[in-house]
C-alpha cells in the first residue's frame, strides 16, 4: 500500500525504494506512537484511583468540578483530613494493629510452608499427593463461610478479640497457597544440591537451612509478599473475628468512619493513602525479588 | 584401609523394579574401579548406595569393613563428584571447598583454609576461589566440584559421570587428569561412566553391567581380549566388535568348520565348540583383527560389500556388508544416522579397521581375511563366551 501512494513516481526505480524507506520509517514511528499509547493508557486506568485518592483526601472535590476548574481545588487544598485521621480517629493503632498481625502471620506462614512445601515437594512419603490436594480443596471455600465456623471456635477457646486468633486464621488461609507456590519451586531444584551438602556432613534438615533455605530466598519473599499483602487487606476474618476498637485492623477500623463521620471523603482517602503506603514501600524495595520470584522454574 | 565390600547387593525400587540383582564385588584400598554399562543397568544406583542417597534392598555393603548399610551419608566419609557437580550456587568457590571440612571436621579456620588452598592448587583453580559458581566454564565447575571432593581426604571418592556434561577434548584432558589425583592420593574410587572409553582409559578394573547384573569384572586388557559374554564384547570397544551367526559343522574326527554369515576353519578349537549343546555361535571379531586380502584366491577369504570408507587419519574404517542389499540399506541407514547426538552409531553392519588409502573406494567387493585366533564364539543362546572355559582367565570376585 506504500508504494501506490504515489502513482506517477513509481516507474523510477530509483524514488520507488526511496519512498520505500520513507514510508518504512513512517509504519515504524507509527507503531511506535500506538504501542506507547496503549501502553501509557493502560498505565493512566491502573493509577487514576491512586491519584484520585491524592486529589480528595488533600480536597473533597467532584469529579466534574476538579476538570472544570483544577485551580479551585488546589487554592483550597489542606492537610486537615491527614491531621485528623491522626489525632481524632484510632487510625494508628490501627495500623499498628495491622502491622502485627501482618508481620507475625508472613513470619509463621513462611516458617511453616518451608517446611511444609520441601516435604511435600522433596519427600516421599504416603499419602503426599493427598495431602497437597486436600490443602489445595481449603482454598474453594470462600473466607466469610470459614469466617462464621472460625468465629464460634475462636469465641470457645478464647482467641476472639486477640490479634494472636487473627494471626492464625491468616496463617491457616494463606498456608496453603504459599504451600503449593514454594513446593513448585523445590521440586524444580536439583536434588543434588542436597546430596551433595548431605555427603558434606550435613544432615537433611542441615541441608535444607543451608543450602535449600538460601537458595529459595527469591521464591520465599514471593511467598512472603503474597501472606502479607493478603493479611493486610483481609476484611471479613478481622470483621467477624474482632469487635473490640482497640484491636481492629485497618480494613474494618476504616470501614466504620463510614456514616459515623457522616462520609468524610477526605478521611477516607488519607486513610486509603496512609494503609497503601506500607504495600507501595515493600513493592518497590522488594519488586527485583518478586520478579526474579515468579519466574522461578527457569532456575538452572 | 577403605575397602569397599558389596555383598549379594540388591535393589529394589516400587516393589517390583529391580534396579541392581545379587551384585558382589570386593573393592581393593586404593583401587580405580569403573562401572560401566547402558543407561538403566544400576551403575548409578549402586553408587547412590556406597553414597548412602538410597536404602540397599538386600545384602550388605561394608567401607573399611564397617557395615554402612545404616549410616547416613555423613557418616561414611566418602565424598562424591555429581554430573551436574552440584556447587552450591549461594557460595564462593572457597566456600563451596570448606563447606564439608566446616561440617564434618574440628580443624580450625586457618587449617581448612590451608586444606583449600592446597586442593585448589592441585586442581588450578586458586585464582577461582572468590568467584561464585555462575561465573565459572563448565571445565573450571568440574574442576572446583573435584576440589571439593578431594579436599575432605575421605576414604572414599565416587564419581558419577562427572566429565559428561564437558566437550569431548576437555573430557580427554580431566580424565587423565583425574587418573592422576587419584593416583597420588591413593584413595579408593568408584567411576560411573556410560562411556566404555573412560572405563577403559582410567581404570584399574572394570566392573561391566547390564539390566542391574554385572556381567564382568577385569582389568581394561582382561575385558577387552576376554569377553565373558557376547553383551560384553559388543560393548567394550569403539568401533564395537562385529558379530556374525554361524552354525559348527564337525567333520567327525574332532575338529570342524563355522559356516553361516562367514565359513571359517576352527582348527584346534573345535572340542570346545564339541562339547556344547548347541551347535548356533555367533563370533566376535574385533575391526582390528580384519585384513585385506593380497591374495584374493585365499582360502580364508571373506568376500565383502563395501559400504564406505571413513578416513580416520593413520587407518581408514571400511564399512561393509555381508550381501548387497543389507549393504543399500546400510547407507541410507548412514545418512539418518549422521545427526544423531551420541557418536555410538548402532546399526547392524561391520567395520573394519584398513590400512589408509589402501582400497579404491569405488570399488564395489573387496576380500577380507579374518585370522582364526582372534575370533571370539559365544554360544548363540546364553551369550557366554564359548573360548572362556580355558582356564586362562581370572575373574576375581565376580558373580556371573
Amino acid at each position: 500500500m506504500a508504494t501506490e501512494t504515489d502513482p506517477q513516481h513509481a516507474p523510477e526505480t530509483g524514488s520507488e525504494s526511496e519512498s520505500g524507506l520513507l514510508t518504512e520509517r513512517y509504519v515504524e514511528l507509527g507503531k511506535a506512537i500506538g504501542f506507547h499509547a496503549l501502553l501509557w493508557s493502560l498505565v493512566t486506568i491502573v493509577l487514576f484511583p491512586v491519584l484520585w485518592m491524592i486529589v480528595v483526601s488533600v480536597n473533597q472535590i467532584a469529579f466534574d468540578t476538579f476538570v472544570s476548574d483544577p485551580a479551585a481545588w488546589f487554592s483550597d487544598a489542606s492537610m486537615s483530613a491527614y491531621d485528623q485521621m491522626v489525632n481524632e480517629t484510632r487510625f494508628l493503632t490501627w495500623f499498628t494493629n495491622s502491622a502485627i498481625v501482618s508481620v507475625s502471620a508472613t513470619v509463621v506462614s513462611i516458617v511453616v510452608c518451608l517446611l511444609g512445601a520441601y516435604s511435600i515437594g522433596r519427600l516421599h512419603f504416603r499419602g503426599r499427593q493427598t495431602v497437597a490436594t486436600f490443602l489445595l480443596i481449603t482454598q474453594m471455600f470462600p473466607a466469610i463461610l470459614i469466617a462464621i465456623p472460625l468465629f464460634l471456635v475462636f469465641r470457645d477457646i478464647g482467641l476472639f478479640n486477640t490479634l494472636t486468633g487473627l494471626v492464625i486464621a491468616y496463617v491457616a488461609f494463606t498456608l496453603p497457597f504459599a504451600i503449593w507456590m514454594l513446593r513448585g519451586f523445590y521440586e524444580n531444584l536439583p536434588t543434588s544440591l542436597e546430596e551433595a551438602a548431605m555427603i558434606d556432613g550435613c544432615t537433611r534438615v542441615g541441608a535444607v537451612f543451608r543450602v535449600i533455605v538460601p537458595l529459595s530466598a527469591p521464591a520465599i519473599a514471593t511467598t512472603a509478599i503474597f501472606t502479607w499483602v493478603l493479611a493486610w487487606n483481609e476484611f471479613v476474618f478481622a470483621l467477624v473475628l474482632i469487635n473490640d476498637p482497640d484491636k481492629k485492623t485497618l480494613p474494618p477500623g476504616m470501614s466504620e468512619w463510614i456514616g459515623q463521620y457522616s462520609l468524610n471523603w477526605d478521611l477516607l482517602m488519607a486513610g486509603a493513602l496512609g494503609a497503601t503506603l506500607p504495600m507501595l514501600v515493600i513493592f518497590f524495595f522488594l519488586q527485583s525479588y518478586i520478579v526474579k520470584g515468579l519466574s522461578e522454574g527457569a532456575v538452572k | 584401609m577403605s575397602q569397599i565390600d558389596f555383598e549379594s547387593v540388591t535393589k529394589v525400587y516400587d516393589g517390583d523394579v529391580v534396579a541392581v540383582d545379587d551384585f558382589n564385588l570386593t573393592i581393593e584400598s586404593g583401587e580405580f574401579l569403573t562401572l560401566v554399562g547402558p543407561s538403566g543397568s544400576g551403575k548409578s544406583t549402586l553408587l547412590r548406595m556406597v553414597a548412602g542417597l538410597e536404602d540397599v534392598t538386600e545384602g550388605t555393603i561394608a567401607i573399611g569393613g564397617e557395615t554402612v548399610n545404616k549410616l547416613p551419608p555423613r557418616n561414611r566419609d566418602i565424598a562424591m563428584v555429581f554430573q551436574s557437580y552440584a556447587l552450591y550456587p549461594h557460595l564462593s568457590v572457597r566456600e563451596n571447598m570448606s563447606f564439608g571440612l566446616k561440617r564434618s571436621t574440628n580443624l580450625s579456620n586457618d587449617e581448612i583454609s590451608e586444606r583449600v588452598e592446597e586442593a585448589a592448587s592441585m586442581m588450578g583453580i586458586s585464582d577461582l576461589l572468590d568467584d561464585r559458581p555462575k561465573q565459572l566454564s563448565g571445565g573450571q565447575r568440574q574442576r572446583v566440584a573435584t576440589g571439593r571432593a578431594i579436599v575432605r581426604k575421605p576414604a572414599v571418592f565416587l564419581f558419577d559421570e562427572p566429565l559428561s556434561n564437558l566437550d569431548a577434548k576437555l573430557r580427554k584432558h580431566m580424565r587423565t587428569e583425574l587418573k592422576r589425583i587419584q593416583q597420588e592420593l591413593d584413595t579408593t574410587s568408584i567411576y560411573v561412566t556410560h562411556d566404555q572409553e573412560e572405563a577403559m582409559t582410567m581404570s584399574d578394573r572394570i566392573a561391566i553391567l547390564n539390566y542391574g547384573e554385572l556381567q564382568q569384572v577385569g582389568t581394561p586388557r582382561e575385558v577387552y581380549d576376554h569377553p565373558a559374554n557376547l553383551f560384553v564384547a559388543e560393548f567394550i570397544g569403539s568401533p564395537s566388535m562385529n558379530i556374525f551367526d554361524v552354525r559348527y559343522e564337525s567333520t567327525g574326527d574332532g575338529t570342524g568348520r563355522l559356516t553361516g554369515d562367514i565359513d571359517l576353519e576352527i582348527g584346534d578349537r573345535a572340542p570346545m565348540l564339541e562339547a556344547r549343546e548347541t551347535d548356533r555361535f555367533k563370533i566376535g571379531i574385533r575391526p582390528e583383527n580384519i585384513h585385506v586380502t593380497r591374495d584374493e584366491t585365499s582360502a580364508q577369504g571373506v568376500e565383502v560389500f563395501i559400504d564406505l570408507i571413513e578416513p580416520l587419519g593413520r587407518d581408514d574404517l571400511l564399512y561393509f556388508s555381508l550381501d548387497r542389499e543389507s549393504s543399500e540399506q546400510i547407507v541410507s541407514e548412514l545418512d539418518v544416522e549422521e545427526d544423531a547426538e551420541s557418536g555410538d552409531i548402532e546399526l547392524d553392519d561391520h567395520k573394519a579397521f584398513i590400512e589408509a588409502d589402501s582400497v579404491d573406494p569405488t570399488r564395489e567387493r573387496i576380500v577380507l581375511t579374518i585370522n582364526t585366533q582372534d575370533v571370539h564364539i559365544f554360544d548363540a543362546e546364553t551369550g557366554e563366551n564359548v573360548m572362556l572355559e580355558e582356564p586362562k582367565q581370572e575373574q576375581p570376585a565376580s558373580t556371573t
